[in-house]
């Protein structure tokens, strides 16, 4: 229940989710920062907790920025190969949890939570530019 | 057979009570949603919403009756929200658990078929006497056209005090003997009645849990229930009350050494029921729903989450701690505080007293925790590290614990919540917050006695309990091992003939 009240939530930020290997996975335009205008994808651990628990943060393909797990801190630490949801795709996972979740919260407060992840990206950190 | 019980809010016994014990003293009967909680052993009928008549809908002649537009209301209402039906009245001049007149037993047996008909769920009766005890029963289908009554354990009152009415039947009282002389001359033996015939779960039987369930044992609780998978190691020998070190060379279970301690602590001969599971996997969450009051002794904001959650949705009150150590980065001592509160309505919950961190949650549920690329990456001050701790803070942190159980269920001089409660180990005080959850809390509004109906799905494979599991099974192939707990197992049967052997030979002035 909790899964699909999150996808739920995703159609009506106007998203298009799919459920796939334990993951929720949609094509995202970046609304805000260096990669306003670009097509990523982004995905989350099935958050069947939701709203009790959010995601712990997004998954994002292609590789936007360097791996790097000397750091937990934003915005270039925390950047994990795992969990992903394909080995054959090119993803990464940024560790993110939302900062003073609360179970009255929703997926819109999650979503601003994400477009503040890519607003912080670095222009000079970015190592693949996805397209428009 | 499964057993029964029934909770329900102080504010919505409040409300029951303003209905049911009139001014003119006599009998008074009204309609209220419940929804189930499923436990491994108990099912429960959370009481969640009072269905009032409108004028007409009910008679009061002495008895109470009702018509059968109100029945149909009610019963309409609770489906709608997928919630069972109760009937509840009133025996103003009853004291204590009360049976059933014949008129009563008609009036819900009658009732029994069309409340699952129109619901799904059984038919649940509750009878307020005039002291405030209820008492309460299910009416389940047994057979063709048959519905035959069960009876509940208890029926508990849940928010700032926890109030447990207790069915004499199948919760006697307990001959307590010379050996709790000094405990009942505390606070008597009504108090110490109601407070070991309380179903007391432990999740978590390390450093603080431990503590705990022995002091429970001294205490002389009765009905008690261990939940963990983890098992005692020698880094734990330090700080986990009565584990050895052959208890770690064995790959015993923690559950399993603190209940071969407590009972062997304790003089009220009490039942333990071991769960090797987490609290995030179905058995382990299950059993912790078989209890009144649940001890949250563990260091996972998954388990804590979880816990939360229990309390509000299923209305069974937890009694959460922790112990936080800082050290300087030379390694000395800075500080230690230890925590404990109760989450139940009318507190403080533990998300809004920042007990758990919900972002982290779904790290620790997906492995995440449990990934040493991950953890490697981590500062030592990461809230999903740490764990500093010394078997002297464990203790104190143990202490507060139990002393909130007896404060809730005890109330000496009418305290029963004093709030969470925050020792500051340098300072040598106690902090206190009282506030109540922050505005808009779902678990304290919203979710609060939804029971199985909740809104959320927590609970699924634990990874970190798996692997432990695993460890141990591979740990005691061992052929030394085996042999050993070959050994340990003649040992302990032993042990037991010779305490019988003792017991029976004791001459009865011994305590």
């Amino acid at each position: 229940m909790s899964a699909e009240t999150f996808c739920a939530g995703l159609i009506a930020e106007g998203l298009n989710p799919v459920v796939e290997g334990g993951f929720v996975v949609f094509d995202y335009a970046v609304p805000v920062g260096p990669l306003i205008g670009c097509t990523v994808r982004v995905a989350f651990q099935e958050p069947s907790g939701f709203p009790a628990a959010c995601p712990t943060g997004p998954c994002v393909s292609p590789r936007i920025l360097p791996l790097n797990t000397s750091t937990p801190h934003a915005p270039l630490g925390g950047v994990h190969a795992s969990p992903t949801p394909s080995p054959q795709e090119e993803w990464e996972y940024w560790s993110r949890p939302y900062p003073n979740w609360t179970a009255s919260l929703g997926v819109s407060d999650y979503m601003a939570h994400v477009r503040r992840l890519f607003d912080e990206v670095p222009d000079d950190a970015i190592q693949c530019r996805p397209q428009h | 057979m499964t057993r029964f019980s029934v909770a329900l809010s102080t504010s919505l016994n409040a409300a029951l009570t303003e209905h049911l014990l009139r001014d003119d003293g006599q009998e008074d009967v009204c309609l209220a949603i419940y929804h189930p909680s499923e436990g491994a052993t108990r099912t429960t009928a959370v009481l969640q919403h009072v269905v009032l008549p409108h004028s007409g809908e009910r008679a009061v002649h002495g008895n109470a009756s009702f018509v059968d537009e109100y029945f149909l209301r009610a019963s309409a209402a609770a489906a709608e929200v997928g919630g069972g039906v109760a009937i509840l009245h009133s025996h103003p001049r009853g004291r204590g658990w009360q049976g059933m007149s014949a008129d009563d037993l008609d009036a819900e047996c009658r009732h029994a078929a069309l409340a699952l008909s129109l619901t799904g769920q059984s038919l649940v009766g509750l009878t307020l006497a005039g002291d405030g005890t209820w008492s309460a029963r299910q009416w389940p289908h047994t057979g063709r056209r048959l519905y035959s009554r069960v009876d509940a354990e208890s029926v508990r009152v849940v928010g700032t005090a926890l109030d447990v009415s207790h069915n004499p039947d199948l919760r006697p009282v307990f001959a307590f003997g010379e050996s709790f002389t000094r405990t009942l001359s505390v606070w008597g033996t009504p108090t110490q009645q109601n407070l070991t015939r309380l179903r007391v779960g432990i999740v978590g039987l390390g450093s603080v849990g431990a503590s705990v369930a022995e002091a429970l044992g001294r205490t002389g609780m009765r009905d008690l229930v261990f939940i963990d998978y983890d098992t005692v190691r020698t880094k734990n020998l330090d700080r986990v009350t009565n584990a050895t070190r052959l208890d770690a060379f064995l790959w015993r279970t923690k559950a399993e050494v603190a209940a071969e301690a407590v009972l062997r602590s304790s003089s009220a001969h009490p039942r333990i029921a071991v769960y090797e599971s987490s609290v995030a996997e179905a058995d382990g969450y299950r059993s912790a729903l078989d209890c009144d009051v649940l001890f949250s002794c563990v260091d996972s904001h998954w388990a804590r989450c979880i816990l939360n959650t229990v309390a509000y949705g299923h209305l069974i009150p937890v009694i959460d701690g922790g112990v936080a150590a800082q050290t300087r980065p030379n390694g000395e001592m800075a500080g230690a505080h230890w925590r404990a509160q109760v989450a139940a309505p009318g507190r403080q919950c533990l998300q809004c007293s920042e007990q758990f961190d919900p972002g982290l949650v779904e790290c620790e549920r997906h492995g995440i925790a449990e990934d040493p690329h991950y953890i490697a990456g981590l500062p030592k001050d990461h809230p999903l590290l740490g764990g500093e701790n010394v078997f002297a803070f464990s203790v104190g942190c143990a202490s507060l614990e139990v002393l909130q159980l007896i404060l809730m269920v005890a109330a000496p001089s009418g305290v029963s919540d004093i709030g969470v409660q925050d020792y500051q180990f340098v300072e040598g005080r106690i902090h206190v917050n009282e506030d109540e959850c922050k505005a808009g809390c779902m678990y304290s509004n919203s979710w609060q006695g939804l029971g199985d109906h909740l809104p959320v799905q927590l609970t699924g494979p634990d990874v970190r309990a798996a692997n432990e599991r695993r460890m141990r099974t591979l740990a005691r192939r061992h052929p030394g091992v085996r042999v050993a707990r070959l050994w340990f197992r003649v040992a302990q049967r032993v042990r037991a003939l010779a305490e019988r052997v003792a017991g029976q030979a004791q001459p009865k002035s011994l305590g």
